[in-house]
């Protein structure tokens, strides 16, 4: 399976994509997106069957990738993996479509806990 | 007048708290308090984010460079002998002064946003964001042992924000 990480940290990408690992999910592709507006050219070109998107980014916010997506009728698994975590954000988020927001600093087992249904 | 509503959380117990959930997440490490005698010397490296809306205020985490490369190696698990790059090291600070303002973000009432995060390097003049001085006096300020050097992380309202960079 493919899975497009859009992060503007490189550092936070390859923590990441280290904690996929750490979870089991070692064997998938991982496409890297340093922000939300080069996230959508990738998921554009390689038809991801999940996109691990962080919040805050700039040219295009993850919040602006999600709803971009949904408005071309893109209907990928996304999920948010952020800063932030507030009630509130978690419910921009399920509203917007994201299937789940995991927060940051995170652990392997959160990682599996959303992502397991989706890439097992 | 502070912006800081009286019944704000943020205080040197829930900022110590988030650091300490941070520094064991992000960088593997066990938070130690600085015990070093003597002022803490202005860092020289400064990442900082800004909290916008109905709280108004920056997190910033300062430090000197080889702390800097530390926690970045700590973060990237690079070996001991592996020199990072300065963009590396300025993402990986940066990255951790994000997520500590997201995580006090989440323990503020209201609508607030959270910037992205910038880094200031070298010495200070009167028109950068300086280190906290005298009339600065931060809601929060925590200073931190990495490996024998101290590392500050400050939470500033907006009014003490402005003082701090007059």
């Amino acid at each position: 399976m493919k899975v497009v990480i859009a992060d503007d940290s490189r550092v936070m990408r390859q923590i990441v994509l280290r904690t996929l690992r750490q979870a089991g999910f070692a064997h998938h592709e991982y496409v890297e997106a340093a922000d939300g507006a080069e996230a959508l050219e990738r998921i554009g070109e390689h038809d991801p069957e999940l996109v691990l998107s962080d919040w805050n980014m700039p040219n295009k916010t993850g919040i602006e990738l999600l709803r971009a997506l949904r408005a071309q009728g893109n209907t990928v698994p996304f999920g948010f993996v952020t800063s932030e975590g507030s009630p509130e954000m978690r419910d921009v988020a399920a509203q917007a479509g994201a299937l789940f927001v995991i927060a940051k600093p995170f652990t392997p087992e959160a990682f599996e806990d959303a992502l397991g249904a989706v890439l097992s | 007048m502070s912006l800081l509503p009286d019944t704000s959380p943020i205080d040197d117990e829930l900022v110590r708290a988030v650091v300490d959930q941070v520094w064991e997440s992000l960088l593997g490490a066990e938070v130690l308090p600085w015990y070093g005698e003597g002022p803490v010397a202005p860092a020289v490296l400064q990442a900082e984010v800004t909290l916008t809306g109905d709280w108004n205020g920056l997190v910033r985490i300062g430090c000197a460079q080889g702390a800097a490369e530390g926690i970045a190696a700590a973060m990237l698990m690079a070996g001991a002998d592996e020199v990072l790059a300065a963009e590396d090291v300025h993402d990986a600070v940066g990255e951790v002064v994000n997520v500590v303002g997201g995580n006090v973000k989440g323990a503020l009432l209201g609508d607030t946003a959270l910037g992205l995060p910038r880094i200031l390097t070298g010495p200070r003049t009167g028109d950068e964001v300086g280190p906290a001085t005298a009339a600065a006096e931060p809601v929060s300020r925590c200073v931190l042992d990495w490996h024998g050097v101290p590392v500050t992380v400050e939470v500033f309202t907006r009014e003490n924000e402005k003082e701090c960079r007059s």
